[in-house]
Order: C-alpha cells, then sequence, then structure tokens
C-alpha cells in the first residue's frame, strides 16, 4: 500500500473512509501506553486497539499504524510492555499520542525500568510481553504478544470513546469487596 | 507478662532531660543543615549524635533498650530537633514513628529487628503500591514504595501490602516488615524543602516476608494490634491519630525557629524603603509578631491537647472512637494551617532578605511548606474527616481514621 491510498475516497470496499473513521470513533476502547526500549533510550505510543487474544497461552493483540516509529523499534527488540492508563492519565494519552521523540514523551513522566521496559510509574495495569507473531491488516500489523508479566491497581480505567476520555460510568457500582475501596484509597495520591 | 528476667534494665531518662540533649546538639544539627541540603541526606554526623543523644529510642519498646515514651514526647523530640533543622526532624520523627509500627507487630518480628540490633532503625510507607502473592508460611511481595523518608539510615522498612489469598484475590491491606538488605533502592527525592529527608524509593522484588512479620492494617485502625505485650501503653496508642499527629511535630520546631529568627533581627534591622531604622519600632510589625506568636501557640495548644488524648486513651486502655480520632487529624491539619502562617507573615515582616540561601528563614520556609503537604495532615482534607464524623455522615472519605 502506497502512502497516498489513505486520502483516496474510495478502498476496496468502497466505503467513504470518513464513515468509517467516524463508526470507530464510536467504539469504546481501552487507553494504554505500548512501550520498548533500545540503545536509544525508552519509546512508547498511545495505543487504543489493546485487546485479549488467548487464555492458554496468554496472549493479547495490540496493533500499530504501518509507519510507526515504535512498531519498528517494537519488532526489532521483540518484546514489549503495555501501561493501562487511569482515568486521570488524559494528559499522558495525549503526550504520547503527539508529535515527539520518546526522550520528550518520557521527560516529566515518572516512570522506571521494569524487566528492562519502560513502566509508567502510576499506571492502573501493567503487562510485558514477548513478541510471539505478527498479522498483517492493510495498513496495520497487528502484534501479537505472549503475556510474561501481568500488574493490576485498582483504579478506574480510562476509555476513549467519541474521541472523549472517561471511564465508565458505572465504576463506582462495580461488584468489589469493601477491602478493595480501602486500598484504592491509600494507593491513590 | 512472666519473662521480667529477660527485660534488659533501662534507664528511661526524662523527656525534659531527652530534649535537654537534643538542645545540646541544636547548633552541630543547625551547622550540618546546608550539607544535608547538599546531599539529599542526613549529614551522618547528625544521625550518630542523635542516635548517641537516644533521639531515636523514643519510641522503642523497653525490652530492647527502648525508651517508649508517649505520644507529647514524640511531639517534644521532633520539634527541638525542627528548631535545628526540619530535614534532620523529619527523618527522626518517621524513624521514631516507625520503630513504634515496630512495637505494634509480634514480638518475633520485633525480635527479627532489634533482638541482635537495638540501634536499627525502621522507614516506612503505607501505600500498598504493590503485589504480593501468598506462598506456603508467608507472601512474595513485589512493589515500589516512594517518600520513605530516612531511607539512608534504615535497616528494616514496613510497607503497605495487598494481603491476597490462594486464588490472588485480595482479601485484606496489610504492613510488611522487610530487611533493607531484601530491597532495592533509587535516589527519587528531588523537591523543594524537606530535601535531606532522604525520602526516596524503595523496591521489592519477589522478597519472602514470613506471616509474623505481615500487619493487617484495617484491623489496626480499630484499634486490634498483633503485639503480645498488651500491657506497654505506647503500643496501645490509636493507629491513625498517632501516625498523623506525629507529622506536626517537626512544624512546631520550625515554626518556634522562625520567631525566634525574625524576633533576633528586629531591633537591628531597618523597614527597607521607610523611616524605620528598626524592625521593633514599627506598630505594623509589632502585630505581625503577635499574629505570629498567637499562631504558633494555637499550634502548640491543639497538637498537646491531641497528643493528650492519645495518651490517656491508651493508659486508660480504651480505643478513642471515630469522633476523637477524626479530631486528632483536625488538630494535626490546625497545626500545619497555623503554623504555615505564621511562617508566611514571619518571612514577610523579615522581609525579602528572608530567602537569601544564607539566611535559614528560607529552609525553615520551604520545609515547614513541603511538609505541610503531607497526605494524612492535609488541613482541607482532615477537617472534611472530622466535619463528616460530626455529622455523622456514612459518606466518609477515607478508612484512615
Amino acid at each position: 500500500m502506497t502512502t497516498t491510498s489513505d486520502i483516496a475516497p474510495t478502498t476496496e470496499s468502497g466505503i467513504d473512509p470518513k464513515r468509517f473513521r467516524d463508526l470507530m470513533a464510536r467504539v469504546c476502547a481501552p487507553v494504554t501506553i505500548v512501550t520498548t526500549t533500545d540503545g536509544d533510550g525508552p519509546h512508547g505510543a498511545t495505543a487504543s486497539s489493546f485487546a485479549a487474544l488467548s487464555q492458554d497461552p496468554p496472549l493479547i493483540t495490540v496493533a500499530f499504524d504501518r509507519r510507526s516509529a515504535l512498531l519498528a523499534r517494537i519488532v526489532a527488540a521483540g518484546r514489549f510492555g503495555v501501561n493501562l492508563l487511569h482515568h486521570g492519565q488524559e494528559d499522558l494519552a495525549m503526550r504520547f499520542a503527539s508529535r515527539g521523540t520518546g526522550g520528550e514523551r518520557f521527560a516529566g513522566t515518572p516512570w522506571h525500568a521494569d524487566t528492562g521496559l519502560p513502566r509508567l510509574d502510576d499506571a492502573a495495569g501493567w503487562v510485558t510481553c514477548e513478541l510471539y507473531d505478527t498479522v498483517e491488516g492493510g495498513d496495520h500489523l497487528l502484534l501479537i504478544g505472549l503475556v510474561t508479566k501481568a500488574c493490576n491497581v485498582e483504579r478506574p480505567p480510562l476509555v476513549y470513546a467519541n474521541r472523549t476520555f472517561g471511564t465508565h460510568s458505572r465504576f463506582t457500582e462495580r461488584p468489589r469487596r469493601p477491602i478493595i475501596d480501602h486500598i484504592t484509597a491509600c494507593t491513590s495520591d | 507478662m512472666t519473662t521480667v528476667t529477660d527485660t534488659p534494665l533501662t534507664t528511661v531518662p526524662s523527656a525534659d532531660e531527652i530534649v535537654g540533649r537534643v538542645r545540646d546538639l541544636q547548633p552541630m544539627l543547625a551547622k550540618n543543615s546546608a550539607q544535608g541540603e547538599a546531599d539529599r541526606r542526613v549529614v551522618e554526623e547528625s544521625i550518630t549524635a542523635l542516635t548517641d543523644a537516644g533521639a531515636f529510642k523514643i519510641a522503642q519498646p523497653r525490652r530492647y533498650g527502648g525508651y517508649e515514651t508517649s505520644m507529647r514526647t514524640m511531639l517534644d523530640v521532633s520539634a527541638a530537633v525542627g528548631e535545628a533543622d526540619g530535614g534532620t526532624a523529619w527523618v527522626v520523627t518517621l524513624c521514631n514513628v516507625c520503630a513504634w509500627l515496630t512495637g505494634l507487630f509480634p514480638e518475633q518480628a520485633q525480635d527479627d529487628v532489634w533482638a541482635d540490633t537495638p540501634d536499627a532503625k525502621v522507614s516506612g510507607v503505607l501505600s500498598p503500591t504493590s503485589e504480593a502473592v501468598k506462598v506456603e508460611g508467608g507472601f512474595k511481595v513485589t512493589g515500589r514504595w516512594y517518600y520513605n523518608s530516612g531511607s539512608w539510615h534504615a535497616s528494616w522498612a514496613v510497607l503497605g501490602i495487598p494481603i491476597t489469598n490462594a486464588d490472588g484475590e485480595v482479601i485484606d491491606q496489610g504492613l510488611a516488615l522487610i530487611p533493607r538488605t531484601d530491597l532495592g533502592f533509587e535516589e527519587t527525592w528531588f523537591v523543594a524543602g524537606m530535601k535531606s529527608s532522604g525520602s526516596n524509593c524503595l523496591i521489592a522484588t519477589d522478597v519472602f516476608v514470613p506471616e509474623h512479620r505481615i500487619m493487617p492494617v484495617p484491623a489496626a485502625i480499630g484499634g486490634d494490634y498483633a503485639t503480645e505485650h498488651t500491657d506497654e501503653i505506647l503500643y496501645r496508642s490509636a493507629f491513625v491519630p498517632l501516625l498523623s499527629l506525629v507529622l506536626a511535630g517537626p512544624q512546631l520546631g520550625l515554626g518556634r525557629k522562625a520567631l525566634e529568627l525574625v524576633t533576633a533581627k528586629a531591633d537591628t534591622k531597618a523597614i527597607s524603603y521607610t523611616f524605620y531604622t528598626a524592625q521593633s519600632d514599627s506598630v505594623a510589625f509589632q502585630l505581625q509578631i503577635a499574629e505570629a506568636a498567637m499562631l504558633i501557640d494555637t499550634a502548640h495548644l491543639h497538637a498537646y491537647r491531641a497528643a493528650d488524648d492519645i495518651d490517656a486513651a491508651a493508659a486508660r486502655g480504651v480505643y478513642p472512637d471515630v469522633i476523637a480520632r477524626s479530631r486528632v487529624r483536625a488538630d494535626t491539619g490546625w497545626v500545619l494551617d497555623h503554623i504555615t502562617k505564621a511562617i508566611n507573615i514571619l518571612v514577610s515582616a523579615h522581609g525579602a532578605g528572608s530567602f537569601g540561601e544564607n539566611n535559614p528563614l528560607q529552609r525553615i520556609w520551604r520545609d515547614s511548606n513541603v511538609a505541610a503537604r503531607h497526605a494524612v495532615t492535609l488541613p482541607a482534607v482532615n477537617y472534611e474527616v472530622y466535619g463528616k464524623a460530626l455529622l455523622g455522615r456514612d459518606d466518609q472519605i477515607t478508612p484512615l481514621i
């Protein structure tokens, strides 16, 4: 596919790309920051394509535009981390979605290396993956990750729908034990 | 207890005597304060001298040679150190309160810390920013805990964990007592005030913690402690009230010192761009000094009222109710509110020279303001907690009461 193909009015299916984008904008998506690292330091980008794939073995998927600089680095490194953002991290989602080098995005963002991958200090969840397989899908490449570590914090997840960040309105009504609220109160900053 | 003969004979000095020893060290502590800021850790000479003076023994059980004093004495000692240096006072305060927390653990855990090393210091963080996997005989703990004040000097740490069952479900919240040698460390404390407090990040990766070194937190909040030594009055003190009020101690000393410094210069310092050749001639300045002094007095009245509430309940063997405990949080916020206001007035009255790097007032101003933002002491939060308790509302904002 050439770089001009995405502005052409028709695609293989013949539908208007704008209609497709508007439809997809309504799909409620998780917000994650996918990271990897190499000799140039930490790298990361916001991704809303994170999804579960398999229980056994534990596999997840995340898709990246083929032109993504991060994608090339992940494929080269053969491993990546996924930070699941919480509802207070809209600004991080924006920063890691905007232009800028890895260094610029990470500057001012508290993070540390976890099993060698950049983990944001305050994220609601953390997954480390070995690159298990890739699947070509149009202008994107679907990465299949074998999960080697999974960490959770009880915080409202950041979701994105209709080009707006938020969390789902019934989060506080979710079934849970009182101790979960206790712990959440003691870990939120 | 029948094992009286095992108890080392500790001569416990009076609070006045301990404070007197600290006062003797003040010139040295003050001399080291700028170096402590530059190094982001309290100068070792200060730590050694305070250790020798017994400043770190005040909340340690007598069974290990500690002084096992009271909430009141904890304020006295923290404030006395705070008169000389805020960062040092913070380290003394936090190590003492973590020693108190250690005194709530079962004796076996306390033995692990102090039986062979009676001078061992403990740092700690309550937030369970970690994971704990149930294993045979205990837990495997992995996590990162920021703001471990005194981390440079402590050989143990009490660190928050979620307690899980065999299925990995979170069933309780706890504090894990972990030797520093099992923990990683990152220097993360780059801040505007309390620079020397060494409030850095401790890191655990799959550290095994045996059952006896885990203490449930919700039970402790309700006054149910693990220590077998239920006759020890200090370790019957109310959990959150003590953890909160102790942080007011350094503030009292910082406030008193600021007043002393500004008052001492008032006869020889002019009020710039006025006809006053001495600040003390100005009625406006006199009013400022009076207001600051009253605010500092108010802070003391509330701090010691709250300390006496805690000490008296512990002595009677009564665990204070929610209103009484909430009031200690409100008292703590009140202390911080009034000390920071007093110091603001004092630096304004003293003038722009307050902020000279060679003027200790600027350090006091920074230390006080930064320390006044500790999460369990924030005035607005603490007043809301107290207001809700007074109104008997069921929408309380925190479990930490």
